[in-house]
């Protein structure tokens, strides 16, 4: 038994060289089969939620984001609401807008934003509606983060 | 007679390190001959080279551990070097800012791996704001590395790790002569703070707070004071942690007190097949090995046990160092005085590779880098 125990273990320890090449020769496979899993996905704290709807303007276009309350369990009474601007060429020197976040058909916050001088004014309008956590260009868009209220909390 | 046995020695550690030789050849070309221009041929050939004379050298002079830290302090200072290089063509500074973040964008490295499981098992999603590839590739990597060579990681593919190894070989002798080995369960302590801590807030937090390694690598603009105080925190976590206490101690500290990720890995070195241990008949219990162990992982009772602590990172140092060939590398369920060559070559075989895959790309890029800057004036 304990010579069986031996051989079998020099023969693992054999292959660990060949475990460690396909780990990384095969890396992109593997990183492909594995990224399918379900859990493989940036968390919406990061990446800022899941589309809510999109108002298209000439010159510009409105994406607003479901609301994040990301908690280990369940959700939290606080987040952010993510907005994005994106210019149908370069994104305009100055934008102004009233957002309404929840579908509620009434604004919730106004954003006035000087992307050439990376200044931004803020409004809240609702209640829920908190103060402005972040307001950055990002790549060629304008990506603005409010924290918002959780209604249900 | 004595040419006879030095010619004999030679080449017969050629021809075990012969493939590994050719391996080198492989994962450092990457299969790919078609050189750009002379400097690549350059760069290439020292990093072979370099390699092969390392790994040679463990197999010829019997000696393991010097031929390690020369190559993992090099990787690791050549990693800085080209990471903060390659970082500044791109953003044009080693700095990110929120475009950075709110992009995802943000390279990761093994560290982070660990504070992931909580949120993952939870929330079904990633705490980190970086590319979900790389992010993939890493942890399937990190598992990898760790069911082949547990805590190995540590001296053998860790980006950072050279830099306390580093620093703890400036001095010839200690200023501060003992560490009490309590010391190495404070990595678990970190562990187990950080691991909630990410859990609790959904976020990286040993990233954003206290990884003293932002150093070398890239760090947040200092755009407010909370930016400001992680700056001083991690600046004062580098000083203290990788280079002041090992340059004192002549240990690594910041992997034997401060890693969590080297106390998660501590943990898959139960499972690893690779391990050191101490041949009681050979033994006289001079303690030299405590002594010099760089992770405080051989106490007392760890050589009376013939096995070092789960902490311990397979560096080779104590091996080097025992006068009487006492403790040695061993493949767990296999007999401690038979087979001691082959549990050698056979660690040493993935360990090694695990060390040219990540630094051979690393070294000859920067090698590179400074070729150009020399004929060029410029990196960029």
């Amino acid at each position: 038994m304990k010579r069986t125990i031996s051989i079998l273990a020099i023969i693992w320890a054999f292959f660990c060289t060949f475990i460690i090449l396909i780990i990384f020769i095969k890396g992109p496979q593997f990183t492909r089969l594995f990224g399918k899993l379900p859990s493989m996905i940036i968390s919406p704290v990061y990446a800022g939620g899941d589309l809510n709807y999109v108002v298209e303007g000439d010159s510009l276009k409105i994406a607003v984001n479901k609301p994040v309350f990301e908690a280990l369990i369940g959700e939290s009474a606080k987040g952010f609401v993510q907005i994005t601007f994106s210019g149908t060429g370069n994104l305009p020197q100055l934008i102004e807008q009233e957002i309404d976040y929840d579908k509620d058909l009434k604004p919730d916050f106004k954003l006035k934003i000087n992307t050439i001088e990376n200044k931004t004014e803020y409004l809240s309008i609702s209640p829920n509606a908190g103060p402005l956590i972040v307001s950055s260009k990002v790549h060629d868009d304008w990506v603005v983060r409010i924290k918002v209220r959780n209604k249900k909390k | 007679m004595s040419d006879y046995f030095t010619t004999h020695k030679i080449g017969r550690s050629l021809l075990l390190a012969l493939p590994m030789i050719i391996l080198n050849f492989m994962l450092i070309t990457r299969g790919n001959l078609n050189f750009s221009g002379s400097t690549d041929v350059i760069a290439f050939s020292i990093t072979f080279l370099f390699f092969s004379y390392l790994f040679f050298m463990m197999l010829y002079s019997g000696k393991t551990d010097k031929y390690r830290a020369t190559g993992f302090i090099v990787f690791a200072m050549f990693f800085a070097f080209t990471f903060i290089v390659n970082l500044i063509k791109i953003r044009g500074t080693n700095t990110f800012d929120n475009e950075t973040i709110l992009a995802c964008e943000i390279p990761m490295c093994h560290i982070p791996a660990f504070m992931f499981i909580i949120p993952a098992v939870f929330t079904k999603t990633i705490i980190f704001p970086g590319n979900i590839g790389s992010i993939t590739f890493m942890l399937i990597a990190t598992v990898g590395m760790s069911i082949v060579l547990g805590r190995g990681i540590c001296s053998w593919g860790c980006l950072f790790g050279g830099w306390d190894e580093c620093a703890s070989r400036i001095t010839r002798k200690p200023v501060i002569k003992k560490v009490n080995a309590v010391f190495r369960w404070t990595s678990f302590a970190v562990l187990l703070i950080v691991v909630l801590w990410s859990a609790a807030t959904l976020s990286p937090t040993y990233c954003w707070w206290l990884c003293p390694f932002k150093a070398v690598t890239e760090y947040e603009e200092v755009s407010s004071f909370s930016i400001l105080l992680k700056t001083i925190v991690f600046s004062l976590l580098f000083a203290g942690l990788v280079i002041v206490l090992p340059i004192l101690t002549k240990k690594r500290i910041q992997c034997a007190t401060f890693c969590p990720m080297g106390a998660f890995l501590s943990l898959t070195n139960k499972i690893n097949i690779f391990e050191i241990r101490i041949d009681k008949e050979k033994c006289n219990n001079c303690g030299t090995c405590s002594k010099i162990c760089p992770t405080l992982s051989l106490s007392k009772t760890n050589i009376e046990e013939t096995r070092p602590s789960i902490t311990c990172t397979k560096c080779g140092k104590c091996i080097d160092v025992c006068s009487r060939h006492a403790i040695q590398y061993h493949i767990k369920g296999t007999s401690v005085i038979r087979n001691i060559s082959l549990s050698r070559y056979l660690f040493l075989y993935p360990a090694f590779i695990l060390l040219v895959i990540f630094a051979g790309a690393v070294i000859q890029h920067g090698i590179v880098l400074i070729i150009n800057l020399i004929t060029t004036g410029s990196m960029l």
